[in-house]
């Protein structure tokens, strides 16, 4: 359904957010992206609906049915934009418009481009809200967006997304601005999406919470993909460096008696990236040819993609 | 000041003032037309090669009004200016920092003042107290304090809540102290910006009050522009003209300092 | 739009802090009467012919001999009722004098933050659309617009089209006695409201100029594309409200410049306002109507600050008053 290939994005600053960042999603599939900040998870997303700053330097191709979303002309590209492919991301108050009522906001584009008369925009708008488990939606439709509570606003953020029944949802982090409960109740909210036949593309830095939700996943690292394979393969039985380094600091409620696993190091700038392999000051595997030569993706049996030059073959 | 890297703006404004300056201070010991001599029977003449901007209604060069009138103007803009970063800039300084009822009380203080048109002010103050020079600098200095106050004073809250501030008030600096050594360096930037903007102001609120009648005894474009529109249906436009460009050009030259800073320190 | 109860309390609160401005306002005058040379004496021990019995009545009239204290109660009282004295020169109760002239300069006063606000607004919205050498020139424009000297610039006005062009009448407001005669007082008042305009349309530009630049850059935006909405719509339906939204913050802003500027601009076109009555009494001495005028500038601005505060509040959905 979509397919990314060789994607490469530098800003114009000269940051480069992204480097030859190839996926694929496929119908009714979730593909998680992890990645800490300044991984290149969110420029990925911008790139897909081409979002990004005019000026930004953006190579690659983006298929999407088989046609390259970086070609499309504009109207081509109005039409994809929430039609065929939504995106939501992590503030929901700042992805409505404060001075509009929550509701015209959600059927706007529909009611513009004529394809449904207001009355019955409205009337879906208030089932879809009732769906995503909005109470009282019929009120809610009527409210300003800072009237609504957070978690109100993203399932409202997410009817908007979805209102126009895309084919693809792609989700930028939509619950780390949440309590912890209310994070729960939107996982299972999104949960339900993918039953309903959604594709998405779900975004996080919680390695944790993709596993509850994903069926791949690929692990991004300073604008570069790491590992990309199943749930199964990548969360059970991490093989690259970092992915065990994620996992193993995510925090659980077991890990309070054990104590918290940190990795060593901090995230590189990207304007001035160690040389070799990116990975290297932090991994605790890192040998001479780590340090010197960028590995390059490879597969291995099981099907699942690394780039690391200490990577041993799970069979 | 580590770096002071001139640019476009700072450049034209220090030559404009640079120059009034000289020529209004210093321009009787070089300009060869003496600005205050009459030749009623040579009134009303249009620009030509004796009298390059003409002549007024008494027949006194334009030329040499022009670039001698200045004297005035700057010396309010400059003394004004500063006499209102100075009041505006400890005000706003030691409202913030004292805080409570003294900040309080100053800060109605402040709207009161914002609240009434400065020239009505000005006119009043100088009609009660007559329009010498002193009186003028300070009728304009303070009325336009009240605007730095809020900034220096905003600057100030924010500067309080960091660290090294609050370390050397709890270890007991005395405010003069706490003052002079840190919040005012903190802003000497902003203030230096500001001082520009002031003297912009203050060289225009001067040219009002001249035009008006109340010139502080000397020559002033103000005052020129005042008899040139007596005069006006006489369509003699130089008279009109230059005194008015030179006020811009004085004005727009203090602008300038203060922009050219603000990028210069950006 | 939206309204409820707090609104009104709301309003209610900012109508209560009137009192207090206007208090202070009749203060400053009260102390200036008091600080003037030869204090409020002055106009009549100023007129020789006045023998001392006349003086002695004069100031037993005017309360001139009794303890400051009560002469400061009694001028509050008197102000509050809307007595401001009689004028020196006019020999009428001032109120008169002001409510003859007032009404003119809310006229110039009104149609000046029209013109301006849709200039600065129209070159603002120019300058972040078509950017570059335009964003540029506008810039420059209103630099040079904020230093020139508003009352050179109504002389300038005067000259192309009073003198050059003969095309616009150059003082007061009526050419005949025949009445009020709505063209003759249009026409007079094109020049002092372009002029007044100048001076007030920079601040509106610049400030609609960075709101643009603020609102387009927010996250909103980005959503709304992603929806996949067309610039146009985005623009004119979501970007322009925004951002000009705290526009008319601006305007409260410079009520004294509004009305400083109104001043000097009555005074160059002879225009029969505040302005130039102020100008006059100084010129006369008419203390009575100066200090009533220094009152009546400050209520003006305080409650074109209370309009605007009131608007925003209105038109504004962020706010909310519990």
């Amino acid at each position: 359904m979509l397919e990314v290939r060789n994607l490469s994005v530098v800003y114009p600053d000269g940051t480069p957010a992204l480097q030859n960042l190839s996926i694929s999603l496929g119908t009714r599939e979730v593909l998680g992206i992890i990645g800490e900040s300044g991984s290149g998870k969110s420029t990925l997303a911008l790139a897909i609906m081409r979002l990004l700053p005019p000026d930004a330097n953006v190579k690659g191709e983006i298929l999407y049915n088989g046609k390259d979303i970086l070609g499309l002309s504009k109207s081509e590209l109005e039409r994809v934009r929430g039609t065929e492919i939504a995106m939501i991301f992590q503030d929901a108050l700042s992805a409505f418009d404060p001075l509009m009522r929550v509701g015209p906001q959600i059927v706007e584009k529909a009611v513009i481009k004529k394809a449904l008369g207001y009355e019955e925009a409205r009337a879906r708008a208030i089932d879809l809200m009732r769906g995503l488990g909005v109470t009282n939606p019929e009120a809610r439709f009527d409210a300003y967006p800072h009237e609504l509570s957070g978690g109100l606003r993203q399932r409202a953020f997410i009817a908007m997304g979805l209102f126009q029944k895309p084919k693809i949802i792609i989700l930028d982090e939509p619950t780390s601005a949440l309590d912890v409960i209310t994070q729960a109740q939107l996982i299972q909210t999104i949960r339900g999406l993918k039953e309903v036949g959604l594709s998405m593309i779900f975004i996080t830095h919680d390695i944790a919470l993709a596993s509850t939700i994903c069926d791949r996943v690929a692990v991004l690292y300073a604008g570069k993909m790491m590992e990309y394979g199943s749930v199964h393969q990548v969360i059970r039985r991490p093989i690259h460096p970092y992915t065990q380094g994620l996992i193993e600091s995510t925090p659980t409620l077991s890990s309070v008696r054990r104590g918290l696993k940190v990795m060593k190091g901090y995230l590189p700038n990207l304007k001035s990236l160690p040389g070799g392999c990116r990975f290297h000051p932090r991994c605790p595997y890192a040998t001479d040819i780590c340090r010197s030569v960028d590995p390059e993706l490879a597969e291995l049996s099981d099907g699942r993609l690394v780039a690391c030059h200490m990577a041993a073959d799970p069979k | 000041m580590a770096n002071v890297k001139l640019n476009g703006e700072l450049l034209f404004g220090i030559s404009v003032i640079l120059f009034f300056t000289i020529t209004s201070f210093f321009g009787k010991y070089f300009i060869p037309i003496n600005p205050s001599v009459q030749h009623l029977s040579a009134a009303f003449q249009p620009p030509s090669w004796s009298h390059p901007f003409g002549t007024d209604y008494l027949g006194r060069d334009v030329f040499a009004r022009t670039l001698e009138g200045g004297s005035v103007s700057i010396e309010v803009g400059v003394a004004a200016g500063l006499l209102t970063v100075v009041i505006g800039g400890l005000v706003g300084i030691f409202s913030a920092y004292y805080g409570y009822k003294v900040d309080i009380t100053i800060q109605r203080v402040v709207d009161i003042i914002l609240s009434i048109p400065l020239i009505v002010l000005a006119l009043v103050l100088v009609a009660l107290f007559g329009s010498s020079i002193a009186l003028i600098v300070f009728a304009i200095g303070i009325l336009t304090w009240p605007s730095l106050a809020r900034i220096t004073r905003a600057e100030t809250l924010s500067l309080k809540e960091r660290d090294f501030v609050y370390a050397e008030i709890v270890a007991g600096a005395s405010g003069i102290h706490v003052v002079f050594r840190h919040l005012i360096p903190n802003q000497a930037k902003t203030i230096l910006v500001y001082s520009g903007l002031a003297m912009s102001s203050a060289t225009l609120i001067q040219a009002a009050l001249s035009y008006l009648g109340f010139t502080g005894g000397s020559v002033s474009w103000g005052f020129d522009l005042y008899m040139a529109q007596q005069y006006i249906f006489n369509g003699s436009w130089w008279m009109t003209f230059f005194p008015g460009a030179a006020i811009t050009l004085t004005s727009l030259g203090f602008y300038m300092i203060s922009e050219g800073l603000r990028k210069m320190w950006r | 739009m939206h309204v409820n109860i707090g609104m009104a309390k709301y309003i209610a609160k900012r109508l209560a802090l009137l009192p207090l401005t206007i208090f202070s306002v009749i203060t400053i005058d009260f102390v200036l009467i008091h600080l003037a040379p030869g204090g409020p004496f002055q106009i009549l021990l100023s007129d020789p012919s006045f023998s001392p019995q006349e003086v002695a009545t004069l100031q037993a009239e005017y309360g001139l001999n009794k303890p400051l204290l009560i002469q400061y109660f009694t001028y509050i009282n008197q102000v509050l009722h809307g007595n401001f004295g009689i004028s020196y020169f006019y020999g009428v109760p001032v109120i008169r004098v002001i409510m003859d002239y007032l009404p003119n300069t809310l006229v110039l006063a009104g149609l000046s933050i029209l013109v301006s606000s849709v200039i600065g607004i129209l070159f603002g919205i120019l300058s972040t659309s078509l950017r570059g050498l335009i964003d540029r020139a506008l810039n420059t424009l209103a630099i040079l617009s904020y230093t020139l000297p508003v009352f050179w610039f109504g002389i300038l006005l005067i000259l192309v089209f009073s003198v050059s062009l003969r095309l616009l009448p150059s003082t007061g407001v009526y050419v005949s006695n025949a009445g009020f005669n709505l063209a003759q007082y249009l026409k007079h008042i094109i020049m002092p409201t372009l002029s007044l305009s100048l001076l007030l349309y920079p601040p509106v530009y610049f400030f609609t100029r960075s709101s643009m630049l603020e609102v387009t850059q927010a996250n909103f935006v980005r959503a709304l594309y992603g929806k996949g909405l067309s610039e146009g719509v985005v623009f004119r339906k979501h970007v322009l409200r925004n951002a000009l939204l705290p526009v008319i913050t601006v305007i409260g802003l410079h009520g004294a410049v509004l009305f400083g500027g109104a001043t000097i601009v009555e005074i160059v076109f002879t225009w029969p306002g505040m302005g130039l009555l102020t100008y006059t009494a100084i010129l006369n001495k008419d203390y009575p109507i100066l200090l009533a005028s220094v009152f009546f500038y400050s209520l003006l601005v305080a409650v074109l600050n209370l309009i605007v505060d009131i608007v925003y509040v209105f038109i504004d959905p962020r706010i909310s008053l519990k």
